[in-house]
Formats: C-alpha cells, structure tokens, sequence
C-alpha cells in the first residue's frame, strides 16, 4: 500500500488566519482585497492563474508496460484518435479494441496501437496522420502498412526497381492511388506534394497507401467479409483478393496448403509457407511484426 | 499560517500478469451439415487476377441482384442445389447466396493430397473454414 499525503489551503481558514496578523490600516486593505472577489485572493495570497501554454505536462514512463502501447504526444499535433478510441474517450461502447483476437473479425472504429506509435515517432507522423483523417480508413492500419513495408523508414528504390517511401510503393501503384484519392477528395492536392516526388514523402505516400488499403477492405467486403482487419488485408496483399477472402474465414488450425489449393508446393515455398503451416502460425508471423494492430478494422467509416 | 492536513490512504492495487494476454484467435465451433466445401472454376493464374470476378446473386438468376464476389474456396450446400444453372452457397457473412454452377469445381489442393476443408460454424458466429 503507497501512502499519499494531500494538503489543502482551505480559503477562508487562511484568511482569516492571515488578517489577524496585520495591523492598523493594513487590516482594511487587507479586508477590500479580500472581499473583491477570487482573482484578489490570489493575488493577494500568491495563488496567479496561468495560461496553459501548449499541451499540459505529459507523464513520460520510463519502463515500458507490457501491452501498453507507447504514445509520444507533441505539443500542436492533431488529435491522434480522431475516429474513435475506447481508451482516449472513455467510450466503453465497443469503439476501438486493440485487437489481440487473433483472426476474429474487428469491431468498433480505430484504436490506439503500438505501429501507431512508431509511425507517429517519425518526423512525418503527425502530418501523415492529419492528412488521412478524410480517409474513412483506420490511422492504425497504414501505421501496420509502414511498419511492415519498411519499419517507417523512408527508403529509395534499389536499382532497377520503383519500390520506394515509407510505404514502399511501386511507381504505378502509387500513381492510380493518388489519382483516385484526388478524384475523391480534390481538397486534399493542397496539402500533398505533387507528381511522382510525393512517394518519397512519406506524409503524401501514406495518403495513397491508406487508398490502396481501402480497396483491398471493400474487395474483401464485397466478397462477404464483414468488417476486413489489417491481418485479413495482409491475406489480400499476399495471395490475392480471392484467397484473402478465404484465409479471412479460416480456422485457426487450418493447413495454409488445404486453403491455397492452386498453389503449388514451391509458390508456397516462396511465400514462406511450408507444408505444415497453419493459418494460425501465418497469422501469428503477422502480428508478431505488426503488434496488437494487426487485428483492427482497416475502415473507420 | 494555518494549515488544515488530510491524510489520504490510497490503496494501488496493482495488476501483473506473467505475460501479454493473447485472446484465443478463429477457430471451428461444429461442422455445418449439409455443406461441402468446393472452389472456382480458375487457374491457379485466374484465381490470383484480382480484375477478375466471379459475381455471387441474391437469388438462382443474374435478375435477382449481384451481391458481392465469390471467394476461392465456397461453402457450396451438399448434394449440390442447383436452380436455372446457379449453384447455392453460404457467404461468409452468413447469408445464402448463388453462383453460376459452371463456376465451381470439387475441393482439390495441388500441394497436399491430404487437405481437408470442412464448412463449419466458426468462433465469431459466422460459417467458416474448419
């Protein structure tokens, strides 16, 4: 049991206190100060009403605690729960969920994650995170995105090859997401950087990542998946948007190769599937990288 | 000056757990009898072609309303029921759907002889693959 000692300064008791030890005249001014209202109490008594200036002091934890993820709060940065957080918002209603299901389909909005954290700890973060809030997509999926494609570091194209960013996007991809976004959200150009140059902005490159994720979500909808999750995505992106509908419903102890039937043995090879594989143990390798994100809707709308 | 001291006992209760709690993750509940799982009429090259669709309706007929897409392996009903060439089958969401019979073919998998797919009530409420 800790021990907390609190002491108050009760007003009035402190007043009074305080007049019977002044003298003569003093009393009186003493008196008018008093009685003109808060503001002269504490003027009178030391107590000055500051203005907060920028974001109140914010605890900084020095050991970390297991499954909490760790959340860097700038001074001047946007909301970075803008769609929805249990957590933040008090809000128990069923908004948010961090998402440790383990490939039970998502519920509620958004949600704090520890991907969330390292794309917001890059210089980019909070601008990236200003510019998808018109998304309708879950901040903590591009998160997961960045950190799988390249742990948010913003990479150049290796030689004979357009993958590049943060998000490591090919030239064409990156080009019909943009397209579309815009087509969607024309106020947006104003705040992302044009051409091709914006894929080596990251804040502008996550903006036609969070596009692409969209289109795999509604795919993945479309072919009767309720609420799609970044781990039901990441079988989209990784199999394709037929097979990603299937891993999507799959059992936990499913053979990857029973619901990969036209896949041969050295695709899966290639994909990092052996014979004995289970669903679980992919969804696993994924959430080992991706943390508590990897089970959160991808759409926020 | 005087001052009036309260002492405030604040009990911490504090929370350990020996590691991070995992939820248990999808898994099969029972066997959905009835059902049998097949897959799509496509090459392994078709099945991965995300422009290609093969389109599930709300009823055995293209009038009846498209409702979404076909995923590669189906819960197609057992003896297979087929009305006006359309094949009747569970969506993942739950609901009865149909596809184009000619668009399905039995469960087979290329790599393991020994695959297994059985269409079952999974741990979300929802049918699934067990």
């Amino acid at each position: 049991m800790n021990e907390c000692r609190v002491e108050l300064l009760p007003t009035a008791g402190m007043i009074r206190c305080t007049l019977i030890r002044v003298y003569g005249s003093r009393i009186m001014a003493v008196a008018a100060a008093a009685i003109t209202g808060g503001l002269a109490f504490e003027s009178v008594f030391g107590q000055v009403p500051q203005t907060l200036s920028g974001a109140p002091v914010q605890v900084q934890p020095y050991v970390p605690e297991p499954g909490v993820p760790l959340i860097t709060i700038t001074p001047g940065t946007p909301d970075p729960f803008p769609i929805g957080d249990a957590t933040a918002s008090g809000d128990s209603a069923g908004t948010g969920g961090d998402g440790n299901g383990g490939g039970e389909t998502g519920s509620g909005t958004a949600g704090s994650s520890t991907a969330l954290s390292t794309m917001l700890a890059q210089p980019w973060g909070a601008v990236a995170l200003a510019n998808l809030q018109v998304l309708e997509v879950n901040a903590s999926a591009i998160a997961a995105t960045c950190v799988l494609a390249s742990g948010c570091q913003n990479i150049a194209a290796p030689s004979g090859s357009t993958v590049s960013g943060a998000f490591q996007m090919t030239n064409a991809t990156y080009t019909s997401d943009i397209k579309a976004v815009l087509a969607e959200n024309p106020s947006l150009s104003s705040q992302l950087t044009p051409g091709l140059a914006g894929k080596m902005d990251p804040a502008t490159e996550a903006v036609a990542a969070a596009q692409d994720l969209k289109t795999a979500a509604t795919s993945l909808q479309s072919s009767g998946i309720s609420n799609p999750t970044v781990l039901d995505t990441r079988g989209y992106y990784n199999f394709g948007s037929r097979y990603g509908a299937t891993l999507a419903q799959a059992s936990d102890d499913q053979n990857m190769s029973s619901l990969l039937p036209t896949y041969s043995s050295s695709q899966l090879a290639a994909n990092g599937i052996t014979p004995t594989t289970t669903v679980g143990q992919w969804r696993q390798s994924i959430i080992a990288k991706i943390g508590n994100a990897a089970n959160q809707p991808v759409l926020s709308g | 000056m005087r001052r009036f001291t309260i002492n405030v006992c604040v009990a911490v209760v504090v929370i350990t757990t020996a590691q991070p709690m995992k939820a248990e993750g999808l898994h099969a509940v029972r066997p959905l009898p009835g059902y049998a799982c097949m897959m799509l009429n496509l090459t392994d090259a078709q099945m991965r072609d995300n422009s290609l669709v093969v389109p599930v309706y709300a009823g055995p007929s293209t009038a009846s309303g498209r409702v979404g897409n076909a995923s590669a392996i189906v819960i197609a009903k057992s003896p297979l029921h087929v009305v006006n060439g359309f094949a009747e089958i569970l969506f993942p969401n739950g609901a009865t759907v149909w596809v184009e019979a000619k668009m399905l073919r039995p469960y087979h998998s290329e790599s393991n002889p020994n695959a297994h797919c059985t269409p079952s009530l999974m741990s979300n409420g929802k049918p699934g693959l067990g």
